[in-house]
């Protein structure tokens, strides 16, 4: 599989794997951020996944003074080379099959009236209960996408075929922090209070992000995640003896 | 120590930014005028990536606890030291329980207030910065308040060598005692004229309908009243027009990056924008030319110029050479002779 690599401006390298989001883009992606920060280069400030590309942001003088400059070239050139190496490296056969840390996390989610505002409406907008939306949505294992949008708000694919649907043409203006989304083929978790536009099905008592651990994020993009039903009782238990999902 | 005795509109601890937490959504955050920010650090002895107060529109009211050196760039604002007027760009003396006044900026829009010895918060995810969004970073996640009090971090060898030679006599001395010598200003962005901003097109340009008019480079755009420090939004006499073939899937950005919504109206991503973005993407603001777009307030019109990814870098690279020397400027006049080397004592060229 090629890689697109192109510039976004200066300061900024993109490699693009393809066009749509499928296991084995993921797998490259990947592998990719985790090579390079196992083989930084000087220069190099920190590599982000996206959905079917990662972006790599480099310090251009620095690359320039440590390393472009003895050879003549430009620091964004550079930094392509570099990077061309890591994309052949991980698509040889000895680096397909290497181990790299995913997890499966089990996220317990209270779907009850008064945890999911838009459950309700939901099902009528695509013609199914809510007993129905709530176990398709909890019976599959979804994989981060992309952690994006909020510090520790992850994108989850893909829902059920049953489940999409377009995100609300009129947002909430809060939505309540722990909050578990659906739009489009996502699933979502709102870390903290704030505007969305997701259609909200129920609430999760786990937290998400804590600036102050390392690292700071619960999910990362490859992990796996299952969502279960608890009973709003069980909800309130867990927020004064919060377990570790 | 210094005291908060009123914060002014928009008062933040920041540093050069949060780098390498972003794939864990987290904003990089940090100074919007990297420039002014540097150049600030330099002028009183700080390292590099020392914190400062970023100040925008009108700035606080502060009093200082502790002798210390500071030095105010960026934005032209008057400011106020124990009722005497002082000036920027250049490292100012300041005794103990002096009071620090800093007024409207009268042309652009961000000042940095640099201390010697750097603003000291609590580190979180490796850095200073603060991001008001989330609550993350710098002085409790929030702007500054009355009544705040910040702590300054312990003095460089250089920075303790300015604030000896300022008493010794080395700095202009009356009511104030600043520097006699100051650093070369950077143009601002004025109301009257286009400011010339340099882009490189972004990978999605191709899906603009653009032609003579109706194009990012004919036509002047005027930053709207919502521009903050997620994004400053453009308006232009044509709106940018596209078309998808398919919905844009969540992509890579970063600060600079030119985005257009389905309205036609262009945002510049800046500091505190989320990691990623799902509107296509025109242009990308060349690093160099950002300090000058972060001090265009609202009104100010913009015209965007392409220039080559080459130009852009070697630009970076002769900026940072221009700072280089400053930096040994600054250390042939302060540091004991004994402390220099002979690289060191080459050339100081642009301290007037």
């Amino acid at each position: 599989m090629g890689a697109e690599i192109y510039p976004l401006g200066d300061s900024c390298v993109i490699v693009r794997f393809g066009e749509q989001v499928d296991p084995q883009i993921m797998t490259c992606i990947t592998r990719f951020a985790l090579l390079l920060q196992e083989q930084p280069f000087q220069g190099f400030r920190e590599v982000v996944p996206a959905m079917v590309s990662t972006a790599v942001y480099y310090d251009p003088v620095e690359v320039y003074r440590s390393h472009s400059h003895r050879d003549s070239i430009n620091p964004y050139d550079w930094v392509v080379n570099y990077l061309r190496g890591f994309v052949e490296t991980i698509q040889r056969v000895e680096n397909l099959n290497r181990h790299y840390a995913t997890k499966l996390i089990r996220i317990p989610v209270c779907y009850e009236t008064g945890f999911g505002a838009d459950l309700i409406q939901m099902s009528k907008i695509i013609d199914c209960t809510p007993d129905q939306i709530i176990e398709l949505h909890s019976s599959r294992i979804y994989t981060v996408y992309m952690i994006g949008f909020l510090p520790g708000f992850p994108y989850l694919g893909s829902t059920h075929e049953l489940l999409k649907l377009p995100r609300k043409s009129m947002p909430s203006t809060s939505v309540p922090a722990g909050s578990v989304g659906i739009a489009e083929q996502y699933t979502c978790i709102y870390p903290v209070e704030s505007p969305g536009g997701w259609h909200i099905i129920g609430r999760t008592p786990v937290q998400l992000f804590d600036a102050l651990i390392n690292p700071p994020a619960l999910l990362a993009m490859g992990d796996h995640v299952q969502f279960y039903p608890i009973t709003a009782q069980q909800f309130h238990e867990w927020q004064e003896m919060p377990q570790k999902p | 120590m210094i005291e908060v005795l009123h914060p002014g509109v928009l008062t933040l601890v920041q540093d050069v930014g949060r780098f390498g937490f972003q794939r864990f959504g987290v904003p990089v955050s940090g100074v919007m005028d990297d420039w002014s920010y540097r150049i600030a650090n330099v002028l009183v002895g700080n390292d590099d990536q020392a914190a400062v107060l970023e100040i925008s529109i009108k700035g606080p009211i502060l009093k200082i606890k502790e002798d210390c050196i500071i030095a105010l760039c960026g934005a032209e604002m008057t400011a106020i030291l124990n009722q005497e007027e002082i000036p920027m760009w250049r490292p100012v003396y300041v005794p103990k329980d002096s009071v620090l006044s800093i007024k409207h900026a009268n042309r652009g829009t961000l000042a940095y207030l640099a201390v010697s010895g750097g603003i000291q918060v609590p580190v979180l995810m490796k850095s200073s910065s603060t991001t008001i969004r989330s609550g993350l970073g710098g002085y409790n996640g929030r702007a500054l308040q009355s009544g705040d009090i910040l702590r300054i971090g312990p003095l460089t060898r250089l920075s303790q060598c300015i604030l000896n030679r300022s008493l010794d006599g080395a700095f202009h001395t009356g009511q104030s005692m600043y520097a006699s010598w100051f650093t070369h200003k950077p143009e601002l962005p004025v109301a009257h004229s286009d400011t010339v901003i340099r882009v490189i097109h972004g990978r999605e340009f191709e899906v603009f309908d653009l032609n003579d008019k109706c194009s990012l480079e004919g036509q002047a755009f005027e930053v709207l009243p919502q521009a903050d420090r997620m994004g400053y939004r453009l308006r232009g006499s044509y709106s940018l027009s596209y078309r998808l073939d398919k919905p844009m899937l969540s992509e890579p950005v970063t600060m600079g990056t030119i985005q257009v919504p389905p309205d036609g109206e262009p945002i510049v991503l800046m500091a505190d924008r989320q990691t990623t973005g799902g509107y296509p993407r025109v242009a990308q603001v060349i690093s160099i030319d950002l300090p000058l777009l972060a001090q265009a307030r609202p009104g100010v019109r913009i015209r965007f110029k392409t220039v080559s990814l080459i130009e852009a870098q070697q630009l970076l690279l002769q900026r940072e050479k221009d700072l280089d020397v400053i930096r040994t400027g600054v250390q042939l006049k302060y540091l004991e002779s004994r402390q220099l080397n002979k690289k060191e004592m080459n050339g100081c060229g642009t301290i007037h």
